[in-house]
């Protein structure tokens, strides 16, 4: 049987948590609309390639006893470990073998590998104590980089970020949060990777978008947060290639991170070197390392004990405060960091400035009226101020409370009815309609006076709102009834990605599944079509079950060689003859 | 890890709470490496930049040191980046030095050839370059020492500058220090900055007495000092103060500007007479060379010409000292004035000196006023660009600004505007004397003089009186207009008021500004500057007054 007949018959044969735990570990997956698409992209030198240069020294020597037929020298955790990569298969006696075009490119690079026994099979031990100042340090990195993770998280929920150029995030969208997070823009694409790694973003059509697992990530504690990246860190490596990174840590203790995963994935070429030192950047970032060594709550986290290292870091992470400075000049400044219960309030009603361990907001007329908007109220907002900042708030804070209160509202967005007047403005203060209508900055929005107190345009309300946001006027956009409508609740999660089961590796497998029992209960022409083009490519043997002229149905053993004029023509294995067969008599067929 | 006042970001930023017991210590320590961007209330922001860690390396400090002072202040671990970002760029200070050789001659030297190459071999430092003299050396063209300078600090090798300067023709000149009169602490500390610097900006607040910063550098420098000033009556008041605090006699300044000829040992000139052309040609460019300067003095060194900067280029050879209360510009050339003059040497919390009692504290006040419909209408038709003389120029603030006067009943006043037509209609509906650039400079010292003495209560002015005017005893200025949301022109016009009252009263500052128009939203840019400065404005509704 063909690789690809090969490898189809296997996936479809995975339960879901083999084929996702496959599908995790691998790239080039592109939109597979069935098994046979899915084995045809697995088996694409784009998809093979990176899977080989990122294996880990046993599991390329495991694949290389397989290679040489000497599958009882390859060791069997190993060999689990390629049999999830889709690298190997089960033979019909359940012997693991390798996938002919998967020796064939691996065959250049398994002579590089060195014999290293013993490695495998050391035990990880916990190495030095936990040195104060390297946790110390750790801990700040570590709580930076979930912090930016959450920052560009809130960022993508409020501005559409589409799919742009290779890396797929524009300069514009990286430039944005580079600037909002004192951050290069080069560290900014890293965490962009990240939290497509962590699955947090995934594209739909040409735009990212936040997945359910983000809304998690969102409301998590900072511990939590860091779990998540920890975790995500040390799957990406593989099962076996976790464990021998810990290995080689114990074995090698003056090693770097860099070194030491160079070590265990021997077979990296130039394109993986940089995954690698994306992974060892990532590591600093978690606290996995400091200054390139090893941390200790890497090795925690390395031999499972995830807990230790969470309670680790917990002892180390700054302290969260429940304090803010208010200045005279609407700046609020936490020293330290805020629970997130207390910063989400406070990021509906103050912009943030500054992110960091010590965050710095700043109240604006809009960002107040952003937060009655989202619902809050202004004794509601005062409370909460003068409780974090435990003093009478400056004057012109309390002036600028006292005068959104009282401009709240006056200017509206309601939906209309359509084509030119798709949304309505309206306002009591006919001078303000009058210089929004003549604002040359808005000339783009067309507007047109309806009424004394309105004036309507042909855009959508939520273009309106931010259109009139951006250029300082306190728009408030009201439901079809009348209703204020938070920001927050236009926001959403990806078009029917709210529901449970809706992680995108998800969508997917069920998207395989159900082709799969479209193919097996009621095959239309296409998938007729498609597969036996499929096997006349591969060489492959079908199935062909079709109606004779009494209408009984026949089943025929047939190696297609063409397909053309409504027909298909191939050799009858079973008789051994010619067959030419009427598409429009086929009913059904399946690679044998 | 302390529970210290100091909280060190990645970014290299390091804010310092003010309330907290230790916060005058860390201030001290972290002055020496770090630059005070920002000093509102209650906490103060500090950047951690290369310039700061090179002067900090040029007076003797290592990376320890630093590294020590942000540990024992810092509330939380100091990033590991910041750490390791420090350590490098200390490193790197050192390694490329200015000299002369026998010859006299500037040469950029380098103990790693490997350095030099690529120091040499970046475009802008290349074509100021004459040549490798040696594989450790390349000859600098002569007038490109301050420009070889900043390209190797953007560069990231700062070069160590051991060429010297010029001594200039010696002049003996003292602070004349007596029971009336004697130097501060602050001022002695600036000009201390400045002299082992070789070359700087020194900014102080409005008040705090640049020019005796200035007098004590030439004190110090004992030498034929160009003294360059904005405008005549600001030469003027040089004068009269060198003359009063220093050793110098009349005839030892001379004025240089539109209305005086006069070079002498100490000469005061304007930025305008040495950039006025005759036949294309700058006509006074011969003061540069009419004596051996061996200082320059810039005076409000933040309005610094374009041109200038080319003028004195040939002055690198001299000591040169920038002062300024506002190193901000809406342009953000900024940089240009370090290049030129060179890097910032001190800065002092515009608070600080107001606590230590040499600048009158001020209280600020934005009052803020409705236009009357028909005005709102106008300005709701208008063009974008005519709104803000509309809604600045609204007469409706004149009847604010007789409320003001009213509050304040003989206290001496400045009402400040920026449009010639309104300030015209202010001086006539309220029968006060203006002044603009229109006004005769005798007329204009009279009428200044008359509001010194108490013989006048108020005045209108125009930006002339924005900077360079001493009038000690102005304790409220009313601002009606200006240049758009120019920070520095804020700050300035708060500088007015900021000398210390006989009677010891503290000075108000109103700004004017039309509710919901872009007057409101200039007014917003331009208090940033003295926001971050300690100077929160309240907030006043005019019918409230």
């Amino acid at each position: 049987m063909s690789d690809l007949l090969q490898l189809a018959t296997a996936l479809r044969s995975h339960t879901d948590a083999a084929l996702l735990a496959t599908l995790r570990r691998r790239v080039g997956l592109g939109s597979p609309k069935d098994f046979f698409d899915l084995a045809q992209n697995l088996l694409a030198a784009k998809s093979v390639q990176p899977a080989l240069n990122k294996l880990s020294g046993s599991e390329a020597r495991a694949l290389k006893c397989l290679v040489d037929g000497r599958i009882g020298d390859a060791n069997p955790q190993a060999v689990d470990s390629l049999l999830e990569l889709a690298l190997v298969y089960l033979d019909a006696a359940g012997k693991p073998q390798v996938f002919e075009t998967v020796a064939a490119m691996a065959a250049p690079m398994l002579p590089r590998l060195a014999p290293e026994p013993g490695l495998e099979t050391a035990p990880i031990k916990i190495g030095m104590e936990p040195n104060r100042a390297e946790l110390g340090l750790a801990a700040i990195a570590a709580f930076e980089t979930q912090q930016a993770v959450y920052e560009l998280l809130l960022d993508a929920e409020q501005n559409p970020i589409k799919l742009t150029g290779k890396t797929g995030f524009g300069v514009s969208d990286v430039k944005r949060l580079a600037t909002h997070l004192r951050r290069t823009p080069a560290s900014v694409r890293a965490y962009y990777q990240l939290s497509e790694q962590l699955q947090l973003l995934q594209l739909i059509g040409e735009r990212w978008w936040l997945t359910s697992a983000a809304s998690d990530y969102l409301n998590g504690t900072i511990l939590d947060r860091w779990l998540t990246l920890a975790e995500q860190w040390v799957t990406s490596l593989g099962p076996v290639g976790a464990k021998e990174l810990g290995s080689v840590l114990h074995f090698y203790p003056e090693l770097d991170l860099v070194a030491a995963l160079k070590t265990v994935f021997p077979l990296a070429d130039t394109q993986l070197g940089e995954v690698l030192d994306l992974l060892a950047e990532q590591a600093q970032g978690i606290g996995f390392s400091v200054a390139g060594r090893p941390s200790v709550l890497l090795e925690y986290c390395l031999s499972k004990r995830t807990e230790l290292a969470a309670d680790l870091l917990q002892q180390h992470l700054p302290q969260l405060q429940h304090s803010l400075i208010v200045q005279a000049d609407l700046s609020l400044i936490a020293p330290g960091p805020l629970d997130s219960a207390t910063e989400s309030v406070l990021r509906q009603f103050a912009e943030i400035e500054q992110v960091s361990v010590a965050s710095t907001y700043r109240m604006s007329a809009l960002s107040v009226s952003h937060g009655l908007e989202c619902g809050l109220t202004i004794d509601g907002i005062r409370t909460m101020l003068l409780d974090l900042n435990a003093k009478p708030l400056p004057q012109p804070v309390e002036y600028l409370l006292r005068e959104a209160e009282s401009r709240f509202g006056r200017l509206t967005i309601s939906p209309g009815p359509g084509g030119p007047e798709k949304a309505i403005i309206k306002s009591t203060d006919a001078i303000l309609l009058t210089q929004v209508l003549n604002d040359s900055r808005m000339r783009a929005f067309a507007f047109q006076a309806t009424t004394a107190a309105s004036i309507s345009t042909r855009f959508d309300p939520e273009v309106v709102y931010f259109g009139l946001r951006d250029h300082g006027y306190l728009a408030v956009r009201l439901t079809a009834t009348g209703e204020v409508l938070s920001p927050r609740a236009a926001l959403s999660y990806g078009t029917g990605l709210t529901s449970a089961g809706s992680h995108p590796m998800d969508n997917l497998i069920n998207g395989l599944r159900a082709a799969d029992d479209r193919v097996g209960k009621q095959p239309d022409d296409q998938d007729i079509t498609r597969q036996i083009q499929l096997a006349i490519k591969n060489k492959a043997i079908l199935m062909v079950v079709a109606e004779d002229r009494t209408g009984a149905e026949v089943e025929f053993r047939i190696l297609p060689t063409a397909l053309a004029n409504g027909r298909l023509r191939g050799m009858d294995k079973r008789s051994d003859v010619e067959r030419t067969i009427p598409l429009e008599r086929v009913k059904r067929v399946q690679l044998g | 890890m302390s529970l210290g006042p100091l909280i060190v970001q990645s970014d290299k930023t390091a804010l310092l709470e003010v309330d907290h017991p230790d916060a005058n210590d860390a201030r001290h320590d972290l002055s020496i490496f770090a630059e005070l961007e920002r000093a509102p209330e209650h906490i103060h922001t500090y950047r951690i930049t290369r310039l700061g860690l090179w002067n900090a390396r040029a007076a003797g400090h290592d990376s320890d040191f630093v590294l020590g002072v942000l540990d024992r202040y810092a509330k939380f671990p100091v990033p590991a980046g910041v750490r390791s970002d420090i350590t490098d760029t200390m490193s790197r200070y050192g390694r490329l030095t200015i000299r002369r050789n026998d010859l006299g001659d500037l040469e950029l030297h380098s103990d790693s050839p490997a350095i030099l190459i690529e120091a040499s071999r970046q475009r802008k430092i290349a074509e100021l370059l004459e040549g490798q003299v040696s594989p450790t050396a390349f000859k600098i063209q002569p007038f490109a020492r301050g420009q070889v300078k900043q390209e190797l600090l953007k560069l990231g090798w700062p070069a160590e500058d051991l060429a010297g300067y010029t001594d200039g023709t010696p002049h003996a000149i003292e602070l004349a220090e007596s029971d009336i009169f004697k130097i501060r602490d602050y001022q002695k500390a600036a000009v201390s900055r400045f002299w082992e610097g070789g070359s700087g900006v020194v900014v102080l607040p409005c008040g705090a007495g640049k020019t005796i910063v200035g007098a004590g550098a030439m004190s110090v420098a004992k030498t034929s000092t160009l003294i360059l000033v904005t405008n005549t009556v600001s030469a003027r008041q040089w004068k009269s103060e060198l003359i009063k605090r220093t050793t110098l006699t009349e005839d030892e300044i001379g004025e240089y500007s539109g209305s005086a000829k006069e070079v002498k040992p100490v000469t005061i000139a304007t930025y305008q007479i040495l950039t006025t052309k005759r036949k294309n040609e700058y006509a006074h460019l011969a003061l540069l060379d009419a004596k051996d300067w061996g200082l320059v003095v810039y005076d409000e060194v933040h309005l610094l010409p374009a041109p200038i900067f080319k003028l004195t280029a040939d002055l690198q050879a001299r000591r040169r000292l920038g002062l300024t209360a506002t190193l901000v510009r809406e342009d953000g050339k900024e940089g240009d004035v370090f290049s030129l003059i060179g890097p910032k040497r001190y800065d002092a919390p515009w608070k600080d000196i107001e606590a230590q009692g040499y600048i009158a504290p001020a209280a600020c006040f934005e009052v803020r006023v409705d236009l009357p419909e028909q005005e709102r209408l106008e300005y709701a038709i208008a063009n974008q660009d005519e709104r803000y003389r509309l809604a600045a120029t609204s007469p409706v603030k004149v009847s604010v600004i007789n409320q003001l006067l009213a509050k304040h009943p003989g206290e001496p006043t400045l009402i400040i505007g920026q449009y010639l037509d309104q300030i015209a209609a202010v001086s006539g509906a309220l029968n006060i004397p203006s002044i603009t650039g229109d006004t005769p400079v005798d007329e204009r010292e009279r009428l200044f003089q008359e509001f010194r003495e108490g013989k006048l209560t108020a005045l209108v002015v125009s930006k002339v009186a924005n900077f360079s005017v001493d009038l000690p005893e102005a304790s409220v200025a009313v601002q009606i207009s200006g240049s758009y949301g120019s920070r520095q022109e804020e700050a300035q016009r708060l500088g007015r008021l900021l000398r210390p009252k006989a009677d010891g009263r503290s000075a108000s500052f109103y700004t004017i500004i039309s509710r919901d128009t872009v007057d409101q939203d200039f007014a917003q840019n331009r208090q940033r500057f003295l926001a971050e400065q300690g100077y929160s404005y309240q907030i006043l509704d005019a019918h409230d007054l």
